[in-house]
């Protein structure tokens, strides 16, 4: 059996109700408009936590990063839109440049931004930089070899949040056999070349033949390029008006790819069918002792799986050129609209997202990407361990700029060139002079 | 006499017996219309777009202007064209003079089995049943030069020094043109076998028969019998095999990855023509290359149709 209420308590309590619902109402846009908001496109992170099927490991979903930044800086809404990379027409490209069109957000994940800043829709962060009194630089030359051209000159569009990176791994133990010093942390030319050459033949401990080199056959272009690059060569560049020049044919990079081909009697023969690491890489049965190119999905995470592997597998830092870079360069490229709306903020969530330990760690949790700032040792504990970790955590400050033709036409005439010199089928100076004659084709066609 | 009761006029039964004959026909027109409608969709207008696209060049912002021959001259003067061309029909070649005697073999041993001939049919098909791109994966291990499956096999025999296989750009029995045509085979030995047997137990048992009776031994029998009367066999694996070829893609790239490493050894046409169009963005240059392709693929099969199909159509009719 019920009771019915009677009616002026039901007045009552619905009247009280309806003031709380108003007064609620009214307190929480209050609180809402207190916070600045910022909208950000990233791409390729998990939505939710997902678990890896194979390992057990989490990868943490976007929320997490949304929801650090928010403990960070709560006075700044952070509105994170998470798309995948795609493919084609439902790829990440299409979609950023939609979202630029329609100005739907302050902040983008933009590979390619150097074509957005030409085109006067990124804001020169240059400007922002000199008008903030506490900006501190924690990713080094990257703030110099990342300007690129835009409306007013060479300025810096983006600053990179996460990335690849490209060291020099070597195995100790091969090195200790055969009675050879370590490769030192900062390897020249004529120190790998010597020690190549020592370490290739039977392991005087072993009996094993062993190599001193290695080179990834079918993307040797980078590795060439990094050798070319610290023998004083230099691809060339884009100029204000967005043409751009390239220069194979020179005396310095034929000067480097007859060094590579000399080098490449230090590896072992079918080296050219490769494209990855040689077989036995990380294991007791690796065989080749100097390894350029160390990619960091290749050897980071094993090692800090398998900790023992840590002492024998070491890293160097990537061979640099007189100006003080070398080596691919893989960023990330974080930058702001030119029609964002609120910039103050927008310029306080890139720094962190960029920059801030916290979200540093996200990205190397979320993606295995590698930290672009200095705090990565904090970001990363488990690289900080290494005996390398200064190397493995730093040499992407080093990187040269990234290459606007890396996916182009240029690269793959470039690869060819190297395969057939390395292979024998044309001489290092023919190589790079059809090299060369494609490169201008192609460059004649982006001229119109 | 009412108008309804009144006689047909000639007129009237020419267009109601033509109608009779389509309202006949009209289900089988439902049957062939979305197929052709699919084919035009998605074959004929591509094919327009592309003799279209090949003389004409992109103005930079966008439009086009007319451009008659000139992406055709440019590739006449391209080097890597004519050099993926020669890759095309070489390892096309090499293919169906490898195949075709190895198929013939194969079956006719085939045919003789009888126990477990169907067991045999199968795993001879399976690789036919397996994506090309898994087989190039697992041929990229096989071929390995320095701990591949086949090399660690000759080194156990002692062969020194061991071929290079995918890492041996030059024309050679063991360099990565002879890989991918081991591929090749190993792929397509089933399909091949299978259509040969087809052809085989098509053959009337006269033919054995009078060959006995004239005292013909079993391999005389195979050469003056089986062989002549697989001739309709043999030219539409011919056909249908050089087309197959002519179109190579996916394990090619597989193997040699964009640019057809080793230098450029196992880049095809039909990679050259992505390649110009996908990574370089010259797609007037590769539209250029895909009527180049057309046309060679149009005269081998007119060919064909012209010098020995069309004889074993009339034998037919």
């Amino acid at each position: 059996m019920t009771r019915s209420m009677p009616l002026s308590l039901r007045l009552t309590l619905l009247s009280s109700a309806a003031l709380a619902v108003v007064a609620a109402g009214a307190i929480a846009p209050a609180s809402a408009a207190d916070k600045t908001q910022v909208t950000l496109l990233t791409i390729g992170y998990p939505d939710k936590d997902t678990i890896d099927a194979n390992t057990g490991a989490t990868s943490p979903g976007i929320d997490k990063l949304e929801a650090a930044f928010e403990k960070a800086n709560p006075d700044i809404d952070l509105v994170i839109t998470n798309i995948a990379w795609g493919d084609g027409a439902t790829g990440y490209t299409p979609k950023t440049e939609a979202m630029v069109q329609a100005n739907q957000s302050c902040l983008y994940e933009m590979p390619g931004a150097a074509s957005f800043a030409k085109r006067g829709l990124l804001q020169n962060l240059d400007e922002l930089i000199a008008k903030d009194k506490d900006f501190k630089n924690v990713w080094g030359k990257q703030l110099e070899t990342d300007k690129v051209w835009g409306p007013g000159g060479q300025h810096l569009y983006y600053i990179p949040d996460n990335t690849g990176e490209r060291v020099i791994n070597w195995d100790a133990k091969l090195f200790e056999d055969y009675g050879v010093e370590p490769l030192s942390k900062n390897p020249t030319l004529d120190e790998i070349a010597e020690k190549a050459k020592k370490l290739t033949g039977t392991d005087p401990k072993t009996g094993v033949e062993t190599y001193g080199y290695w080179y990834q056959g079918k993307y040797t272009v980078w590795q060439f390029l990094t050798i070319a690059h610290a023998m004083g060569a230099n691809w060339g560049g884009v100029d204000q008006t967005g043409k751009m020049t390239i220069n194979w044919n020179t005396p310095e990079y034929l000067k480097a790819l007859n060094w590579l081909v000399d080098m490449s009697k230090y590896a072992p023969r079918g080296a050219l069918a490769s494209d990855s690491m040689p077989d036995g890489f990380l294991s007791d049965d690796n065989v080749v002792a100097i390894i350029p190119e160390g990619e960091q999905g290749y050897f980071i995470q094993p090692l800090i799986a398998n900790p023992d592997l840590q002492k024998r597998f070491r890293s160097s830092f990537n061979l640099r050129g007189s100006d003080g870079v070398g080596g691919l360069s893989t960023i990330t490229p974080l930058a702001m609209a030119a029609s964002c709306p609120n910039k103050d903020a927008a310029w306080t969530a890139l720094k962190w997202l960029a920059g801030a330990p916290e979200a540093q760690a996200y990205y190397f949790q979320a993606s295995g990407r590698l930290p672009t700032a200095s705090t990565g040792a904090e970001a990363v504990p488990a690289i900080a361990k290494f005996p390398d970790a200064e190397v493995v955590l730093t040499q992407p400050q080093f990187a040269e700029a990234p290459y606007p033709w890396a996916a182009s036409q240029p690269r793959f005439s470039l690869q060819n060139a190297i395969e057939a010199a390395i292979a024998g089928t044309a001489t290092p100076a023919d190589a790079l002079a059809q090299a060369q004659k494609e490169t201008e084709d192609w460059l004649a066609k982006q001229a119109g | 006499m009412t108008p309804e009761s009144s006689p047909p006029s000639r007129d009237s039964g020419v267009v109601a017996r033509l109608r009779r004959a389509f309202r006949g026909a009209l289900v089988w027109y439902g049957f062939v219309l979305p197929p052709l409608f699919l084919i035009l969709v998605f074959i004929g207008y591509p094919t327009a777009i592309a003799f279209q696209q090949s003389m004409f060049t992109e103005v930079p912002g966008g439009g086009q202007k007319f451009a008659g021959t000139y992406h055709f001259e440019r590739l006449l003067g391209d080097p890597v064209f004519w050099g993926a061309l020669g890759n095309t029909v070489l390892l096309g070649v090499a293919f169906l003079v490898i195949i075709i005697p190895l198929s013939t073999v194969l079956a006719s041993m085939l045919n003789r089995v009888r126990r477990g001939a169907t067991p045999l049919k199968v795993i001879y098909f399976l690789p036919q049943l397996t994506s090309s791109v898994a087989i190039a994966i697992l041929f990229h291990y096989v071929f390995q030069p320095d701990w591949g499956l086949l090399n660690g096999t000759l080194r156990l025999l002692g062969v020194n020094p061991l071929p290079l296989w995918l890492a041996e750009p030059r024309y050679t029995l063991t360099g990565s043109r002879a890989a991918a045509t081991i591929l090749a085979v190993w792929a397509g030995l089933g399909y091949f076998i299978i259509v040969v047997l087809a052809g085989l137990q098509s053959i009337p048992n006269d033919l054995y028969d009078a060959a006995a009776i004239d005292g013909a031994s079993p391999v005389q029998s195979w050469w003056y019998v089986t062989l002549p009367s697989l001739r309709p066999t043999f030219i539409f694996l011919i056909i249908t095999g050089t087309i197959d070829q002519l179109a190579r893609f996916s394990d090619l790239w597989t193997l040699g990855g964009p640019g057809g490493s080793p230098a450029r050894s196992l880049q095809s046409i039909v990679m050259y023509i992505f390649q110009q169009g996908f990574v370089g963005s010259d797609f007037s240059l590769s539209a250029a290359a895909a009527v180049v392709f057309f046309v060679i693929v149009l005269i081998v099969t007119s060919i064909a149709f012209w010098g020995f199909l069309r004889r074993e159509f009339s034998a037919v009719r």
